[in-house]
């Protein structure tokens, strides 16, 4: 049996040394690989061995002076952090470890979730998980998905530089300021790896050198609805019974793939997927929820707004989940037998590393 | 003296409803209104000598049609007249005009852009189909997803069954449309920035998000389930003002042996050992009943009329947290002749239907920039009609009244609501909708300005919200006004909810009143 990969990142390989325990695997790329940063679930990190993963930790993730003079300084350590906010607030210090605690438990959740293909919202499965969380927290989870950060971090907190830093995590990523809804699971969807308390984006390393190749995959062969291979720019074809494409799904889809294998009514889904440039791509320690919806009030008018493209699709609740990047796609299956999707832009979004190749692959190996 | 069954506080269209629907059933209930009239939100007023106006909430679009049968309305006097049209006037002195005739409003369309008209008709498809699928939960008292009661659960069985049935594509389009964007969601069916801007417009209404702040686009639904029920497309205005629609509901629910006493503010509600035993005027005066129904938004119902003292810590903060944050105010004006628009010149039918500012999604953008800084928009979004060109009867032989709902003015202004500042509101108005219209200036004869802050000392509303509370995803269905507390019913025994603070709120729906009736009856709607 033979497969092919399309991509540089972690998930194509990831995809790949689980393919290759069956197949026969080609890894094809266009692009550098680049280093990639986030979480590394436990399952990707096995199946990664012997490639260099880099954990950064630093102990204090985050400085922002003070508009008093001082400065606010958050600390892997809660009771350092706790000092730290009780000198701007006691209330805030007070509400610092509740909010720590309920927080973590939601990003659990979805870590959960995360480490399979996208849960079915109407089944039993889900909602035996989702009740498992108790009261307090399915209140936590339905109420704070479609929130705007800011809101959530209103109802917690009062000191701005605080709700400033924490915001900017709800917003990194996405074009959308933090009074915009769905910033708020933006915001755990960051969370996810991180001990309680600590909510920058994890930052572990990985650079994925691996037995690739740096062709160009010019077309995704299709024979009677079926994945046959591949065509490189170069001419030359190789044929495979299993192709996984950790490439934009428009990419794949739109460019690889001839359309007339798709339905209209998905092409037209596919194109509607939005990937748009944010005001932030890494976190920032901002002074204020303000000062990072002026960023985003900056970015949101005129053109750029649609040239500026993100390789990546924008992780909004519409487009998350089950509906990941379109529902039809969700499941890393496209209506091409043998083709499968992998990637940031797939279930469970970017900064999970590995964790769509791992699904997808899976999927693909089962059928 | 009289004993009453049960007490509802405030006569608002949703109190009214709510009396109406128990009279109905034979249960003896007396009405409170605090004010020297009923109608909360929904009534009308002579506010200049021959001008007659819908002070606040101005036209009836999702009253539902169950209720206009069940309480009899046409027979106590409403009668909706419809509003054809949609006029957006655009800068550049051309418009976009939306009918109601559908050969009229293609040709229209295609005009602006030939893709659009094509998309408009499946456009329109997609959403009455959804409207259709998510009609249903109007009538439907949200389950707690949290409790493990047999019949929270059964009913949350069929909640699910319900999307079940639905299919996956149903399912995921209402997804979608629940948290996406108004304009992400008009973006992916239409190009010209008038059509989107307008439609988009519904979404942002009473709440503090603009129109790419997703969780805007679900409104859009709104329309077309106004349709569905044929009553004139989404939207009509009441002979009379809106204060008919109240009072048609007031003189259905007397008819069948309501009792309705004005000028009687309650205080608070008697709890003793958790149970509701009646209300207190202020006044002094007390009114002994067992089954109490509060029409009051949540913050005023829980930590006003009952104390917190009564309640569980979880639900006092749940309320504490629950939004208000006033959006919209109103500008009335009392007219000595017809704007006359550069784009659309002449007494056309376009002045019967409504005008609506919002030439691009930019545009309600940048209005809402302002106002999430604490500012008055300096350009506000407006949807105007002009009543009197539909019942003449609203102002003097050949004058007119123009009613416009304006957005945003937040409640939480910087430096607080003065004088001043209603009137800069008004300025800021007048002198956006004279680009469009110049002679409008000279024709007003007299200008009423209506703050988020008003309709709370006017009205009781919390913070000027007019849907007693935004209607925003995380204060919907299971979580409105707080989790557990969804289905009309509060922690104190025979004390009941029935306002817009309850699902589903918002509008003159009255929706809220008749579930909160049959939860009192203790039957299914």
């Amino acid at each position: 049996m033979t497969a092919v990969v399309i991509g540089a990142g972690v998930d194509a390989l990831v995809a790949a040394r689980l393919l290759s325990r069956s197949h026969s695997v080609t890894v094809l790329h266009d692009e550098n690989p680049a280093e990639e940063r986030g979480w590394v679930p436990p399952p990707v990190r096995t199946v990664l061995k012997n490639i260099a993963v880099n954990d950064e930790e630093p102990d204090r993730w985050a400085v922002a002076p003070l508009p008093q003079g001082g400065r606010l300084e958050l600390w892997r350590d809660m009771g350092r952090s706790v000092d730290s906010i009780h000198r701007v607030s006691e209330r805030d210090a007070a509400r610092w470890p509740d909010f720590c605690a309920r927080m973590a438990r939601l990003a659990r959740f979805l870590e959960r979730i995360y480490l399979d293909a996208p849960p079915d919202p109407l089944g039993v499965r889900f909602a035996v998980r989702a009740r498992l969380l108790g009261k307090e927290g399915l209140v936590d989870l339905m109420r704070l998905l479609p929130m705007p950060i800011a809101e959530l971090l209103d109802d917690w907190f009062e000191n701005d530089t605080l709700k400033g830093i924490l915001g900017a995590a709800g917003i990194m990523g996405l074009r959308q300021g933090p009074r915009s809804g769905g910033t708020a699971f933006l915001f755990l969807h960051h969370h996810v790896g991180s001990p309680p308390g600590v909510f920058p984006p994890p930052r572990t390393t990985v650079v994925s050198e691996t037995d690739a190749q740096k062709k160009k995959v010019q077309r995704i062969l299709v024979n009677e609805g079926r994945a046959r291979g591949v065509v490189l720019a170069v001419g030359t074809e190789i044929a495979a019974d299993l192709v996984i494409s950790a490439l934009h799904p428009q990419r794949t889809l739109l460019e690889l793939v001839d359309p007339v294998w798709l339905d209209p009514e998905l092409v037209r889904a596919i194109r509607h997927i939005r990937s748009r440039a944010p005001a932030f791509t890494t976190f920032v320690d901002a002074p204020s929820l303000d000062h990072l919806e002026r960023a985003h009030d900056a970015s949101k008018y005129g053109t750029e707004g649609i040239t500026a493209l993100s390789p990546v699709a924008e992780l909004t609740l519409d487009q998350a989940l089950w509906m990941r990047p379109v529902p039809e796609l969700a499941h890393y299956r496209t209506p091409i037998k043998g083709l499968w999707l992998c990637g940031p832009s797939m279930h469970p979004g970017p900064g999970i590393l590995g964790a769509s190749g791992y699904n997808a692959a899976r999927a693909a190996l089962r059928g | 003296m009289t004993r009453y069954d049960v007490i509802v506080i405030g006569g608002g269209h949703n109190g009214l409803v709510c009396a109406a629907y128990l009279a109905r059933a034979g249960r003896k209930v007396l009405v409170l209104e605090r004010r020297e009239r009923v109608g909360g939100a929904a009534m009308s007023e002579e506010v200049f000598p021959g001008f007659r106006f819908s002070v606040f909430s101005y036209v009836v679009s999702l009253l539902r049609p169950e209720i206009i049968r069940d309480l009899e309305l046409p027979r106590y006097g409403l009668h909706i007249l419809p509003l054809e049209s949609t006029l957006t006037p655009l800068p550049n002195g051309d418009y976009l005009a939306q009918w109601s005739d559908h050969d009229q409003n293609r040709r229209e369309l295609a005009r602006h852009s030939l893709r659009d008209a094509e998309a408009y008709d499946e456009f329109g498809l997609v959403l009455h189909h959804m409207a259709r699928a998510i009609k249903p939960l109007l009538a439907v008292a949200p389950p707690d997803p949290t409790s493990l009661r047999r019949e929270q659960l059964f009913d949350l069985f069929q909640l699910r069954t319900y999307f079940k049935d639905l299919g996956t594509k149903r399912f995921h389009a209402l997804h979608k449309l629940l948290t996406m964007s108004a304009a992400d969601y008009l973006d992916e069916w239409f190009e010209t920035e008038a059509l989107k801007a307008t439609k988009s417009a519904s979404g942002i209404i009473g709440t503090m998000l603009g129109p790419r702040s997703p969780g805007t686009a679900y409104v859009l639904l709104h329309h077309y389930m106004g349709e569905l029920d044929g009553v004139f497309r989404a939207w009509g205005f009441a002979r009379g003002g809106n204060g008919s629609v109240s009072a048609a509901i007031a003189a259905s629910a007397q008819a069948r042996g309501t009792e309705i006493r004005t000028s009687s503010p309650v205080s608070n509600v008697i709890v003793r050992s958790g149970k509701v035993r009646g209300v207190v005027l202020e006044g002094g005066e007390e009114i002994e009943a067992d089954l109490v129904v509060s029409g009051a938004d949540p913050r005023r119902t829980f930590l006003g009329l009952v104390g917190e003292q009564h309640l569980p810590g979880e639900l006092v903060e749940s309320i504490r947290r629950f939004r208000f944050r006033g959006s919209s105010a109103k500008v009335n004006l009392a007219l000595g002749e017809l704007p006359e628009f550069t784009c659309l010149p002449g007494r056309g039918p376009h002045l019967r239907g409504a005008t609506s500012i919002s030439p691009s999604v930019d545009y309600l953008e940048r209005a809402y920039d302002d106002a999430k800084y604490g500012e008055i928009s300096r350009r506000p979004y407006m949807d105007i009609v002009i009543p009197s060109m539909l019942d003449p009867a609203m102002a003097p032989p050949g004058k007119h009244v123009m009613s416009i709902f304006v957005q945003y003015a937040p409640y939480h202004l910087n430096g607080g609501w003065t004088d001043a500042k209603r009137e800069a509101l008004g300025d800021a108005v007048v002198d956006t909708l004279s680009e469009y219209a110049p002679n409008l200036k000279g024709a007003i004869l007299h200008r009423q300005v209506v703050t988020p802050a008003d309709i709370e000392r006017i009205v009781g509303l919390s913070e000027g919200n007019i849907f007693q509370g935004e209607l925003s995803l995380q204060q919907m269905f299971f979580l409105r006004p707080a989790p557990a507390w969804s289905r009309y019913r509060t922690p104190i025994r025979g004390l009941y909810q029935c306002g817009s603070g309850t699902h589903p709120g918002g509008g003159v729906m009255g929706a809220s009143g008749r579930n909160a009736a049959f939860a009192v009856l203790g039957e299914p709607p």
